[in-house]
Parts: C-alpha cells; structure tokens; sequence
C-alpha cells in the first residue's frame, strides 16, 4: 500500500518525508487528520475549485462540488495506487465528479443551489471595471455551457489550470495526440460562441477547414 | 518540416503552437509559415484572445472558507490502530484476568467454608422464623425441607 503522497511534483525532494510540505501522509489523510486537511486546502483548495466552476459554470454550486471532491480525497486516498502523480489523480477525481454532477443535475437528481450574488469582488478595480469583468465571465460561463463536455474540461485543465498536453493526457486518460485535437477543437468551438471574439473574427482559413 | 495552412490539422498544429507544446521542428515549420502568413497570425491573435478570456476566471476563489467546512465534516480523526504487539499483550492480560477471576469464583463460592456460611445462613432463618409455612410440613425423615436441603449440602460438601 502506498504510504506517501507527493502533493506538487515542483521543487527539490528532501530526504525527509515527515515535515515537507509538498508530501502528505496517506494513512494521516484516511484517519483525517487535520494536518493534512490543510495541506490538502492550500495545495489544491482553490483548483480543485477552478476546476468545478469552469466545468459546472456556477459558483455556489462549484462550491459544492469542491467540497465534495476533498471529502473524496480524504476517504478515497486509500485507493490511491501510486501509478500516477497524486496531482493527477486528484484532477481526474474531480473531473469525474463534475461530470457526474452535471449529469445528475440533468437527469434532475440533484438540485442547483441557489444562484451566487455574493461571487468575490475584487477592490483593486472601479465598480465599473467590476461589472464589465462580470460580463465577460457570465458570457464565457454560458459559452463554455454550451460546448461538449470534452472540450469544456480540456479547456479548463489548459487556460484554468495550465496543465501541459502531457499531464492533460494522463488526468484524461487519452493519448496526447488526442489533447491537441480536443483542445484545438474546442477554441474553435468557443470562438463561434463568444460574441466578442467572433465579431473580430474574419473569413480566415480556418473557416474554410471544418474540424 | 514544411508547414500549409491547407492542410486539415493545421488549427491542430497552430493550437499546439500557441500552447508551446510542438517539438522543436515543427515549431520552426510553423513560426516561418507565420512570418509569411497574415491570415494564420490573425487565427494565432484569436487564440491568444481565447485564453486571455480565461484571465478573469482564473483569479476565481471560493467564498465559503473550504477548509473550515471541509474540518467540519471530515472524518473524526481517529487514534492509529494498534500493533500486533500491543493486540497481544492486551489479549493476554485479559486471559490473565478471566483465569484469576474464575479461580476467586471457585475459591468463594465453591469452597467448604463458603458452603458452610450458605448452609450456617439457612439455618439461622429457619431458627428465627418459626412462623414460616415450611414449618410444621415436615418431609418424609420428619426434617423441614430447609433442612433436608442443609443434610444435602453438608453430604456434598463433605465428599
């Protein structure tokens, strides 16, 4: 059974497992222990969130589904075998349960939380800078709803996360070659979608080639 | 490698391209196509406008304090299990305890003297309670029952 995890695959590895930051103790995190759970919150806290909100497109129920996912990390961490980077298995647990949420939400077996009017305002910019950035990422939101579920979360695990082509791959379990098409297809579809963008979109060539 | 904007998977390479994740030589096939082509840097500036979307998003950060709920419903932690070690110590402190316990048993309530308290007991509550109804219906060897029960006792315990 695996006994340590690495939480970030950047930075030196240290000889000693036991108060670096960057491993977690799986038996610690079964027994849910508290240490943990604040190595778990600020390592993956708020992806883990970015990603349920870019793929379910609201945030009380992002939220949601974020708190979700590190209740699984903790009791599931016993099923980590170590086969992958503990990173890796952490997206691809949340990816699943996005997807499964939205299914269930579609089949009407979970119910939507109540809309956010209490999404985080940034006091760095006016209230008018304020409101056009609300704009954009309502829009973005329903243009992202729009696309194939796919495209929706290989766009995420680039523009949201950063994930290389390679690591996309394993979260997905899909050869690289497949990343590059799923990515590429899934911009095109968002440049159709997003108003902004397809009014400075001319006839180029890309038009002429459908995907 | 020479590089077309005709060709079918080319949003494919341009895609890679703006992500940084061609190898070396397709890269520099698709950076000289670009220095030719005004259409394929147009499509390059849309790309770039895709992600720059995404800006707004990434700065996203929930507004329940995660960690705090997340402590509230997490599993209570729990002590760590034991080692065999201790399972058997434990396990062998509780038979020590069974046998020590089941032999004062015996020596109380099974010994001659614990008997004879038992016997001595019965006795005294026949003497003082003449009134009671076992007195008078005497058994078959003009004994009360108490006492034929006494008689019993005393012959096993003796044996």
């Amino acid at each position: 059974m695996v006994r340590w995890a690495r939480l970030s695959h950047f930075g030196p590895s240290r000889a000693s497992r036991l108060n670096d930051p960057d491993f977690i103790d799986l038996e610690q995190c079964r027994r849910g222990d508290p240490r943990v759970l604040a190595s778990l919150h600020r390592v993956f806290g708020d992806r883990v969130f970015r990603i349920c909100l870019g793929v379910l497109g609201q945030h009380a129920d992002a939220e949601d589904a974020a708190q979700e996912v590190l209740l699984r990390i903790l009791e599931g961490a016993g099923s980590f075998a170590g086969r992958s980077r503990f990173s890796t298995w952490v997206f691809r647990l949340t990816v699943n349960h996005c997807l499964n949420r939205r299914k269930q939400r579609r089949l009407g077996l979970t119910k939507l939380p109540e809309e956010d009017s209490d999404e985080p305002i940034s006091s760095a910019r006016s209230p008018l800078q304020e409101a056009a950035a609300a704009e954009e990422r309502v829009e973005l939101h329903a243009a992202l709803a729009r696309l194939r579920p796919r495209h929706r979360v290989a766009l995420v695990l680039r523009e949201l996360e950063g994930l290389s082509y390679r690591e996309m791959a394993e979260v997905l379990q899909v050869p690289v070659g497949t990343v590059m098409s799923r990515l590429a297809r899934a911009r095109q579809e968002l440049l159709r979608r997003l108003p902004g963008l397809l009014a400075e979109r001319t006839e180029t060539v890309g038009d002429r080639h459908a995907l | 490698m020479p590089f077309s904007c005709q060709c079918p998977e080319w949003l494919v390479r341009l895609s890679a391209y703006h992500d940084d994740e061609l190898t070396a030589p397709v890269r520099d096939a698709v950076s000289t196509h670009l220095a030719e082509c005004a259409q394929c840097r147009e499509e390059l500036e849309r790309l770039a406008g895709v992600s720059g979307r995404f800006a707004s998003l990434r700065s996203a950060r929930p507004t329940v304090p995660l960690r705090a709920t997340l402590a509230a419903v997490s599993p209570t932690p729990r002590r760590p299990a034991a080692g065999w070690g201790v399972r058997l110590t434990a396990l062998a402190v509780g038979a020590l305890l069974w046998l020590a316990g089941g032999g004062l048993w015996s020596f109380v309530g099974e010994s001659g003297a614990g008997r004879r308290q038992q016997v001595e007991g019965e006795l005294r509550r026949v003497a003082l309670a003449p009134w009671h109804p076992a007195v008078g219906a005497s058994g078959s060897h003009g004994l009360l029952p108490e006492l034929q029960l006494v008689g019993l006792l005393e012959t096993r315990t003796n044996r």
